[in-house]
């Protein structure tokens, strides 16, 4: 859409559809709509780029509450303790989901309730701990530990991956967007496919 | 205008002190009014690099606790009237810094000097961030190795977190520069090419170092490389401290050199 005022019209008229989804916008937003989109509660990126290889491509993150917390602040690297992880809190209602648009370095740490949306690349050292889905979309070498729906990860040599506590070998990730979950209770790797795509 | 420039690399032994020597000493030979700071309480090693370790007197740690002047403490370098050199305490530990007394002998270094270059110690303790602490830029020294990238890493995020201009909102100015570069075994994949060293720490590349065995020369008998105009790594650090002063000069990457007919038999026997 060329025109700012159509853009905001089509959100206001679709925001309760769109509301629960991240809406992935090619080019950048004028700061109006950007502002209106925040007030609505809608998450969104902007000039979103994914891996290249075997699935790549725009894709919607389906049934993740909207919002945006886009910053992440030096922490001592703390382990998370097993029972933060993995005790009462999983029983909380989807908080909103963390959208990190800049590189995670060594020794930057979130702990998070929700779902965590990593932009740019994720360096050696670092670590995430959510109780929601992980999906990162750059390159990938640090922690990452979920026990949410998913975890979406492009390949990677360094990375070290923990799904519901279970361990996912590198070797294991072949494509160029890889999407762990459960199927009939059993870890599955598969490849994010065009289908689910906008 | 002064600035503050601290140069830091999260792992020791890559060559910080010595970068630190030869960058001071470079924009000192480019007539700027320059002074290094040696901020590695207990540890003290640049006077030894830049061939001073029989002039030091007095400390900075002197000057901060007011038992000695700033001048009785400065020391000018043999080689170059416009550099100076403040040396650390070796009798102290890093527990004596304070972030006041800090503030307050930066500033007057500032009055005096175009470039005031911190050597900060190994590590992200205490001292790390007393010398980022007030700093308006900093230099990354890492080399070309998994552990360095990851300590520079992990330094370039507590200077983004920890130092006054990033706790005020904004970013302390970061450059890179990759020492001990070997291009040869970049060709060899042996070791990481620059551009997956830039890809990962997100750094502005200020210059290339190659690996130079007159480094180690040059060091020990206090005459920093740069003095050698023949010296590969001499001629890297010019071009470091002239970007630093404002001139532009291009990047060079360390090439591999062609070796002719003897090179390639000594080679063999090598």
């Amino acid at each position: 859409m060329d025109d700012e005022n159509t853009f905001i019209e089509f959100m206001e008229a679709n925001s309760e559809l769109l509301k629960n989804h991240l809406i992935s916008v090619r080019g950048s937003l004028p700061e109006r709509a950007r502002e209106f989109m925040r007030n609505r509660g809608m998450s969104f990126v902007e000039n979103m780029e994914l891996p290249k290889g075997k699935g790549g491509g725009e894709f919607c993150i389906s049934s993740i509450t909207g919002g945006s917390t886009p910053t992440v602040s030096e922490t001592s690297a703390q382990p998370a303790e097993e029972e933060d992880i993995y005790g009462d809190r999983y029983s909380y209602q989807d908080p909103p989901l963390m959208i990190v648009e800049k590189a995670l370095r060594s020794g930057q740490y979130i702990e998070y309730d929700g779902s965590v949306l990593l932009m740019e690349r994720m360096n050696s050292g670092a670590k995430v701990a959510a109780l929601g889905s992980v999906i990162a979309l750059n390159r990938m070498e640090g922690d990452i530990s979920s026990v949410g729906d998913c975890i979406v990860v492009p390949s990677t040599k360094r990375g070290n991956i923990l799904f519901h506590g279970r361990k996912i070998e590198n070797d294991m990730l072949k494509y160029g967007l890889n999407r762990i979950s459960f199927v009939n209770d059993e870890i599955v790797i598969q490849p994010l496919s065009k289908k689910e795509f906008i | 205008m002064s600035k503050v420039i601290a140069v830091i690399s999260g792992k020791g032994g890559v060559g910080k002190t010595t970068s630190t020597a030869n960058i001071g000493l470079g924009i000192a030979m480019n007539m700027k009014q320059c002074v290094v700071v040696d901020f590695d309480i207990g540890q003290r090693n640049l006077d030894m690099i830049l061939g001073l370790e029989n002039r030091v007197v007095y400390d900075m740690v002197q000057v901060m606790d007011s038992e000695a002047t700033l001048d009785q403490a400065l020391i000018r370098s043999k080689t170059n009237r416009n550099l100076y050199f403040l040396p650390a305490s070796q009798t102290k530990d890093k527990s004596v810094l304070d972030s006041e007394k800090i503030e307050e002998l930066l500033g007057e270094l500032r009055k005096r000097f175009e470039y005031v270059i911190l050597d900060a110690p190994a590590g992200i303790e205490s001292g790390f961030e007393h010398t980022i602490e007030f700093a308006d830029a900093a230099i990354v020294v890492v080399n070309p190795e998994v552990s360095s990238i990851r300590d520079s890493d992990r330094a370039i995020g507590i200077l983004d977190s920890k130092s006054k201009k990033a706790l005020e909102g904004g970013e302390v100015e970061k450059y890179l520069i990759i020492n001990r570069y070997n291009p040869e075994m970049v060709e060899k994949e042996e070791m990481l090419a620059s551009e997956d060293i830039l890809e990962i720490l997100s750094v502005d590349l200020l210059g290339i170092v190659p690996e130079d065995k007159g480094v180690i020369d040059a060091s020990n008998k206090g005459l920093p490389i740069i003095m050698n105009e023949k010296s590969e790594a001499g001629k890297a650090y010019m071009r470091i401290a002239k970007r630093l002063c404002g001139n532009k000069v291009p990047i060079e990457e360390p090439k591999v050199k062609k070796r002719g007919l003897v090179g390639k038999l000594k080679g063999m026997f090598s």
